[in-house]
């Protein structure tokens, strides 16, 4: 079953990244760069489930070994919720891979790109199909 | 949470790899045919849950600056001054000045652009529409009366009357507050405009919309948006926990100014 789910998520995955535009005059564009992706493994630091932007965190360590806290700015309840997120699917003290268009001055914020959650759980692109405001 | 995800992924894929299925730019959806869309309907019946997420842009018009009226003078003035969050002219929330950005009222039209549910509930003297963003609770009077001539007092969301034109729901509003925009791109309106909303439902599952904006203030002519298009809500995508019904999508300062913008938006763009 955790197989077939997998599969059907690379799916899904594929075509939401092959086949979804950003929204070209989306309010982030001005903060991230949404031409460059960042692709990290983090550790969960605290999951904000809230209206109308979820926020993710999540400690990364950089090439010197030091840890940095990032926050990943996502889409509204409504979509997460939409596809049986909770506001206790990530905890504190998960591993994720995830995937950012970065902060065009080069801060720790960006916008979601891909999540891979922990531990064979589902994999989510919900930046872009979750419009904000 | 695995069980919990196999339906809706499953059901996200189905939809994406059907063949009707295309994305435009802006994100919109031009999606397959609603298999109930065929269903007998009565033209003069609105009620029931709606959604324009697939139908059409996000502003009046299809692109920003697309089809907008030569202004007056006063109303490029108003134009430029107005720092929108986004489309061509964005900045970011610390330097701008989209009142919404701190959870004020979106106002008419603005929030119909927006793509979340809205109960359309047909009351035998008003109809009222409800919408998930901000849970904004406005009532469109059918009962005869008339828009009021000068309303001392100016409304976020106006005076609405409605009749019928044949098959289409005509609403007329006046009475605006002139601080909201009318869409999320800075276009804005004066407290003398008047605004027309034309809904047609045109089959079981559709309703147009077209809106048209008068004011001589600031626009030279009569503005008329794109066409929208509402869809019926299945009753899966506002389920929760079993519980059937708008969610409530308020935008609450204490989470978008305090903690929001404070903490990522605005640092994300290098604004203190």
């Amino acid at each position: 079953m955790k197989d077939k789910i997998g599969v059907v998520v690379m799916i899904l995955v594929a075509l939401l990244t092959s086949s979804i535009p950003a929204f070209p005059h989306h309010g982030t564009a001005v903060a991230y760069d949404g031409s460059k992706t960042v692709t990290m493994k983090g550790t969960v630091t605290e999951f904000v489930f809230k209206n109308p932007h979820i926020q993710l965190r999540f400690d990364v360590k950089d090439e010197k070994g030091n840890v940095v806290n990032w926050t990943a700015e996502c889409g509204g309840v409504y979509f997460w919720s939409a596809l049986g997120f909770r506001r206790d699917s990530l905890k504190p003290g998960d591993q994720i891979t995830i995937s950012v268009h970065p902060s065009r001055i080069g801060a720790p914020l960006g916008e979601l790109a891909v999540l891979e959650m922990p531990n064979g759980k589902p994999v989510a692109k919900m930046g872009l199909n979750a419009p904000v405001q | 949470m695995r069980m919990r995800l196999v339906g809706p992924i499953a059901l996200l894929v189905a939809v994406l790899i059907s063949p009707g299925m295309s994305l435009a730019q802006g994100g919109r959806r031009n999606a397959a045919p609603s298999p109930t869309a065929n269903l007998p309907f009565d033209p003069h019946d609105l009620h029931g849950y709606w959604d324009r997420s697939n139908g059409g842009a996000r502003g009046m018009s299809s692109r920003p600056g697309v089809d907008v009226p030569p202004m007056t003078p006063e109303g490029q003035k108003l134009f430029n001054a107005s720092k929108p969050g986004y489309g061509p002219r964005a900045v970011a929330p610390a330097v701008g000045n989209d009142i919404v950005g701190e959870c004020n009222p979106q106002g008419i039209p603005r929030i119909i652009f927006f793509p979340r549910p809205v109960e359309f509930i047909q009351l035998p003297d008003k109809l009222v529409q409800v919408y998930d963003w901000h849970r904004v609770y406005r009532e469109i009077w059918t009962d005869g009366r008339q828009l009021p001539k000068d309303p001392d007092l100016k409304r976020w969301y106006g005076y609405s009357v409605g009749h019928w034109e044949g098959n289409t729901f005509v609403v007329d509003s006046n009475g605006f507050d002139e601080r909201t925009w009318l869409d999320m791109y800075g276009y804005p309106h004066s407290d003398e405009m008047v605004l027309q909303e034309r809904y047609t439902r045109t089959d079981h599952d559709t309703i147009k919309l077209q809106i048209i904006v008068t004011d001589p203030k600031i626009y030279t002519k009569p503005w008329v948006s794109e066409t929208k298009t509402f869809s019926a809500v299945q009753k899966a995508t506002i389920t929760r926990d079993g519980w059937f019904g708008l969610l409530e999508e308020i935008c609450a300062p204490i989470d978008e100014v305090v903690d929001f913008n404070t903490r990522v938006r605005n640092p994300a763009a290098g604004v203190k």
